[in-house]
């Protein structure tokens, strides 16, 4: 993924940054937007009805631009939505109804500061972030990542073939040919050579999680205590106690995942973003945690009808089936099949973040708009990623619980080195210039945001591996 | 989704724009010459703190496979 081609630098017209352009580099070639285009400030002398014109013009231009742009952070965003995700949600619902909605909120700035930075990360350097903490931090902690990353990924992995085999079992078709199926779709989805088909299909996918409004409102929420929860934060009747603290820190461990830093880094790099399209990107960035926020609240005020009808479940699909007097036939099979995507959509983002990151590392070509016979080892790496892990979902008496244990423990271990690494690079001044690294209240933000992120992680990671813990909370 | 022709500044056409992936490859800010980051007090630090954070979680699974619970 390296595009170190003679200079062609780009100016911003977007963002009004400009880059400087080394002496003898050409001149700026145009991107994003022409030079000489509307910029929808009238000129002097300009009538109304040219001024107005011009104005839609620019308006029209930057929506284009933005369409094109735009992928990246609304996939990862709504990716992360996974099956875990929805188990989560829907569980915190189902325990606390409406109360714990105010989580989802504060996290929203959060995930916006995290995900922005591995986007300007992207834009900037045109590389993944395995990559560069190899290059900059040398082999050791590159290695580390790297594994620790393929692991808990090979992990998340199997979680959402697991909650196909169950969504699938639930809608009476046979897990033994709906995982192998999902596998080989996932597949296909990757290996068509071009990335703009790949980015269409996954924002399609990403389209159809519009349902979980249409589900929220089915289940007749009570709106003013939704609106009230989301704003003001409480704590559930019941008091503080290990669950609540444990569901607290599951909510913000699911919402900023380690494949996610991973994923929209390497994506933008694939996408061959450039530096004016940096404001777009911030813009698909925003979108995308404003979209992940309210899916989840869905996901909770879904959650939230069980508890008010003291509903019990196991899984999302049982809760499907559960739920289906009140949804209907028919939102208990929008219900599975929401389940089905948000499994098939989380499953595509964290093996291509694994085959991204794999290959950065082993210096292979990885980019989804080579064919197959172009880039084996990086096809490969998703391709056996994802094989394996409906492979293991198969196996009879599989330790799901195991894994998900797993799981928790090592994105705990994972996601504060990503983000310190993350931090550390974009204070690096003599790879990004002055123009990408972080400002001083950006770096204000982003260490308060690392420091309760270590302490979430290290709490989610300890509980998973000593379930007693905290029990002076209980 | 296609772009102009930028080889050919005059049949710019002023309402489109350019696909990233339609566009030049623009030279980025990274390159394997620039080696490892300087270790900096910031950087030891976090690292440092990393390491401790590290460490302990590796004791916490060491104890947890050991106990076998």
């Amino acid at each position: 993924m390296l595009h170190l081609s003679p200079v062609t630098t780009s100016v911003a017209p977007l963002d009004g940054a400009r880059l400087a352009v080394p002496a003898g580099a050409p001149m700026a070639v145009p991107v994003g937007v022409p030079p000489g285009a509307p910029s929808g400030v009238p000129l002097p002398g300009q009538s109304l009805p040219r001024q107005v014109g011009r104005q839609k013009v620019a308006l029209r231009l930057r929506l284009s631009h933005f369409l094109m742009v735009a992928g990246p952070g609304l996939i990862v965003m709504v990716a992360d939505n996974d099956a875990g995700a929805i188990s989560t949600y829907t569980e915190s619902g189902a325990r606390f109804g409406t109360s714990l909605l105010w989580v989802l909120m504060l996290l929203l700035p959060v995930t916006y500061f995290v995900q922005e930075m591995v986007a300007r990360l992207g834009i900037a350097t045109g590389e993944g972030l395995a990559s560069i903490i190899y290059e900059r931090f040398g082999v050791w902690w590159g290695r580390f990542c790297l594994i620790d990353l393929l692991i808990v990924n090979f992990l998340t992995l199997v979680t959402e073939f697991a909650a196909v085999a169950l969504a699938s079992k639930e809608l009476g078709y046979s897990p033994s040919v709906a995982v192998p199926l999902a596998a080989i779709g996932l597949i296909l989805l990757v290996g068509t050579g071009s990335y703009r088909r790949w980015e269409r299909m996954t924002l399609l996918l990403c389209g159809l999680n519009l349902a979980w409004l249409v589900l929220a409102v089915t289940v007749r929420p009570d709106w003013g205590a939704a609106a009230f929860d989301s704003v003001v934060p409480s704590i559930p009747h019941g008091g503080l106690s290990g669950d609540l603290v444990f569901l607290v820190v599951a909510i913000v461990g699911t919402t900023i995942a380690p494949w996610q830093l991973f994923f929209q880094q390497s994506c933008v790099a694939d996408k061959r973003l450039r530096f004016a399209d940096l404001s777009a990107a911030r813009f698909d960035t925003a979108i995308g945690a404003v979209a992940i926020s309210i899916f989840a609240g869905c996901m909770m005020l879904i959650g939230d009808a069980m508890f008010r009808g003291g509903l019990r479940y196991e899984d999302p699909a049982q809760m499907a089936t559960a739920l289906e007097p009140l949804i209907g036939r028919f939102g208990r099979i929008a219900l599975l099949l929401l389940v089905l995507n948000a499994a098939v959509l989380g499953a595509t983002a964290v093996s291509l973040s694994s085959a991204w990151a794999w290959g950065e590392v082993m210096g292979w070509k990885n980019t989804l708009q080579a064919r197959l016979s172009e880039a084996p080892g990086f096809y490969s790496a998703y391709a056996v990623c994802t094989a394996a892990a409906a492979g293991l979902t198969l196996i009879p008496g599989a330790p799901l619980q195991q894994i998900i244990l797993w799981v928790q423990v090592l994105a705990g271990i994972m996601l504060p080195a990503a983000i310190v690494f993350l931090q550390l690079l974009l204070n690096d001044r003599e790879m990004l210039g002055v123009r990408f690294v972080n400002r001083p209240w950006n770096n204000a933000v982003n260490w308060l945001v690392i420091s309760v992120l270590f302490g979430l992680s290290f709490v989610l990671a300890a509980r998973a591996l000593v379930p007693a813990w905290p029990s002076f909370l209980s | 989704m296609s772009g102009y022709p930028l080889s050919k500044p005059g049949s710019i056409h002023p309402h489109h724009t350019v696909h990233p992936l339609d566009a030049p490859p623009e030279q980025k800010l990274f390159h394997r010459e620039l080696g490892r980051m300087a270790l900096t007090p910031r950087v030891k630090v976090a690292l440092f703190i990393l390491q401790g954070y590290l460490g302990i979680m590796v004791l916490l699974v060491g104890w947890k496979l050991i106990a076998g619970t």
